[in-house]
């Protein structure tokens, strides 16, 4: 043992922080060394001299004056007037600039990409001559290249999928709800429908009475198919699927209800919303960008983003009466499929055409009349592109109606509603391609259409259900459970490859919504608590 | 048996050991927190007035300044108050405390370097005012004065200019001195204040032992009986 490694043991064993063995061997050397005697004495003395240095009490008025900084503190706003989780104490602008920083990494590896697109197109032979000319000369003046020269296509794919990953993880940082995030990447096209509950307890019996509400619909409806199985001719238009509670996503603050319908019967889902949650202003409804509150503007925005037709629209996609049927039975069918009266389906179609400015004006309080008045001939020509970009999103099925948009925009004219507004008997095939073709009109959509439609017609010929379960499933989102699914689907198939084996009228998919229903606790803020008591500072006790 | 160093001060409340958790009968440090979380913040008047002395002393031994303590105590119950909900309560709340006031206090001296020059903190707080000390060590120097509390005094003068800014000790090593030699605490808990091994501990603590013995060594052979 040192001198170095005995002074530091004799420094611990001044403390008492020693173990047995070594107590014992310091004990020893004590015994046996002066030198080791007269060393302990020196740190004891320092020791103790250390600790008899005076003490200071507190200032008194230091507590007056840590109270006083945090009633300033929450005179101005200040975050340090109450206790906040770490992670909501961000400063505004360190999430705009992180937002700054990826987004700019985004457009890098955007551009870099890009550049090695076009090096793999048009004239590729002649950039890759020109490229090693580069390099060599590169390599001759300035020897290796940098790592960063090295990187080929797939790296740069990769930085690309790095900074897509960056993205994401600013947004998360900015503060984005990941289970917002996880919907975006599965199912952008799912309307959001949301209800804010006080507590968890709240939350989870508001999601069950939704789920019981709609599951007895379901039953409801189903069994009047069923009791009209073998006559029917009645188009599957109403069943609903309903999720189990809390499935879909990870957040443990949220129950989701997973429904699809019809989107004539979407307001309905509104409805039995509103009934559940007892307050239309507890209704929120999200489409998109957009984002409302209240039960009529959430109808006014499913309106507007085409999820809802007016009554005139729906009533105008009703299935015509088949032969064999009379007026009446049918009358009474669509009465019952409306859940209202069927004069409204008698309206000419122009007399209440969907129009998303006048949706929108709805949804800000204004009147659309008044203003398109003011406005002369604009409202009108919007109403019109708007009507026939809905009729062929509606029906995309049909190119002849996607074309609809193209007429409406170059000739001013009343788009050909007739071709959108009266969907044509679509084989099982075909519904296939109708559900997974794109809103767009574009060329690119088009050619995917007929490519689909040729790869349909090769395809062997299935039964409707395996088609109706496979498609209902495929439609639903992320993930959705598979069983309830399959079930539900398999169920709802069933009736339609009753009805459809009878009449040979099958309701097209894209006539479908699906509306994510959330039940959501916000997260608990802490109490804003008051400032403090001051503190008494005891008297001091200082030296001096 | 171990000999213990007296780790208390003259004016008393260094016995620390951070037990002091239950102050107030059926009150400890961990109900407190709860209650302030709990939007009871008067609470946090109690927690203040349990530890402001001896955050302060912490504060002022590792920055060297009166004036910078107080400001560095009050942010560090500032900021502990603040972020209290991100404390877990899987330790004390003393060590929390103090360990805000320790990484508080040696951010200071590294942000303000070593501008400062020397002061006479020290010497006025450990034998009074400057005059006193200035007269003390005239009588001493003309052997009016041959008595061991003057011999005393003037160790604590070293002592206190050698752990002053000017004294050219480690911050790293005059924290973990005056956590444990002027605050009481032990190697465990000065480890989880500073956030370093109990061996860590054990050594700084050796190494600046070492420096403050040779910096009061001139006092330590002149005093009598001394070695």
């Amino acid at each position: 043992m040192n001198r170095d490694q005995l002074s530091e043991l004799l420094s611990a064993y001044l403390d008492g922080e020693v173990d047995d063995r070594e107590r014992a061997l310091v004990e020893r050397v004590l015994r046996e060394d002066a030198s080791a005697r007269r060393l302990l004495e020196e740190l004891r003395r320092t020791v103790n001299a250390v600790g008899s240095l005076p003490r200071h009490a507190a200032p008194p008025t230091l507590a007056a004056d840590l109270e006083a900084r945090l009633e300033r503190a929450e005179l101005l706003g200040g975050a340090e007037t109450h206790p906040v989780p770490i992670q909501e104490r961000r400063a505004p602008w360190t999430a705009w600039l992180a937002m700054a920083a990826m987004l700019g990494v985004v457009v890098v590896a955007g551009w870099w990409f890009l550049l090695d697109r076009g090096q793999h197109g048009v004239g590729r032979a002649e950039n890759k001559v020109a490229t090693a000319d580069a390099r060599r000369e590169r390599v001759a003046a300035d020897g290796p290249a940098p790592p960063s020269a090295a990187i080929g296509p797939a790296g740069r794919e990769a930085l690309a999928s790095r900074a897509a990953a960056q993205t994401v993880e600013s947004q998360l940082a900015a503060g984005v709800d990941p289970a917002a995030l996880t919907r975006q990447s599965f199912a952008p096209e799912a309307v959001r429908l949301q209800v804010v509950a006080v507590n968890a307890a709240e939350r989870d019996a508001l999601a069950e009475r939704l789920i019981k509400r709609l599951s007895e619909q379901k039953t409801e409806n189903l069994a009047k198919r069923g009791s009209r199985a073998g006559r029917s001719k009645e188009p599957v238009d109403s069943f609903f699927l309903v999720g189990k509670a809390g499935v879909n996503f990870d957040d443990p603050q949220q129950r989701q209800v997973l429904v699809r319908v019809p989107r004539s019967q979407a307001a309905q889902v509104v409805d039995d919303l509103t009934a559940v949650a007892g307050s239309e202003d507890r209704v929120a409804l999200q489409a998109g960008p957009i984002a409302v509150r209240g039960a009529a503007s959430a109808r006014n925005l499913l309106q507007m983003v085409g999820q809802m037709p007016p009554e005139a629209d729906a009533a105008a996609k009703e299935p015509k009466p088949t032969e064999g049927e009379s007026k009446t039975e049918f009358a009474d069918k669509r009465a019952e499929r409306a859940g209202g009266p069927v004069e409204s389906a008698k309206k000419p179609a122009d007399s209440n055409r969907f129009d998303p400015l006048s949706g929108l004006m709805k949804i800000v309080g204004l009147d659309a009349d008044a203003l398109s008045r003011r406005s002369g001939r604009i409202g009108e020509r919007i109403g019109k592109t708007g009507n026939a970009d809905e009729e062929a999103r509606r029906d995309t099925g049909s190119v002849a109606a996607a074309q609809a948009r193209g007429k409406a925009l170059d000739a001013d004219t009343p788009a050909s509603s007739g071709a959108a507004a009266s969907p044509q008997p679509t084989s099982p095939e075909k519904k296939d391609i109708a559900e997974s073709a794109p809103d767009s009109t574009t060329e690119e959509s088009r050619s995917l259409v007929r490519r689909r439609q040729v790869a349909a017609e090769k395809a062997p010929a299935k039964a409707k259900t395996a088609e109706d379960t496979s498609t209902v499933k495929k439609e639903t989102v992320g993930a959705f459970k598979e069983s309830e699914s399959v079930r539900l689907g398999a169920a709802g198939a069933k009736g339609a490859a009753g009805g459809a084996g009878e009449t040979g009228t099958v309701v097209k998919q894209d006539d479908y919504v699906t509306i994510v229903i959330e039940f959501v606790v916000p997260s608990t803020q802490p109490k804003p608590p008051p400032t403090p008591k001051p503190t008494t500072v005891p008297a001091s006790k200082s030296s001096q | 048996m171990p000999e213990r160093p007296r780790t208390g001060s003259t004016t008393g409340n260094a016995t620390a050991n951070a037990a002091n958790d239950g102050h107030a009968p059926g009150c400890d440090d961990r109900e407190l927190v709860r209650r302030v979380k709990s939007g009871q913040t008067e609470a946090y008047g109690e927690l203040v007035r349990r530890y402001q002395d001896r955050v302060f002393n912490t504060c002022w031994r590792i920055c060297g300044h009166l004036e910078d303590a107080r400001d560095l105590t009050q942010d560090a119950f500032l900021k502990a108050f603040e972020s209290l909900n991100a404390f877990r309560q899987e330790s004390g709340f003393y060590t929390w405390i103090f360990r805000v006031a320790v990484n508080l206090s040696l951010s200071h001296r590294r942000s303000a370097g070593r501008r400062r020059m020397a002061s006479l903190d020290g010497i006025v707080a450990a034998g009074g005012t400057q005059a006193e000390e200035l007269a003390r060590r005239v009588r001493r120097s003309e052997g009016d004065d041959p008595s061991p509390a003057a011999s005393d005094a003037e160790l604590q003068a070293r002592i206190a200019h050698a752990l002053s800014a000017a004294g050219g000790l480690d911050d790293e090593h005059r924290a973990v001195v005056v956590l444990r030699d002027i605050e009481g605490f032990d190697y465990r808990q000065i480890a989880a204040i500073l956030d370093i091994p109990p061996g860590t501990v054990k050594s700084r603590l050796h190494r600046a032992r070492m420096a403050l013995r040779e910096a009061i060594a001139p006092a330590r052979t002149a005093k009598p009986g001394g070695p």
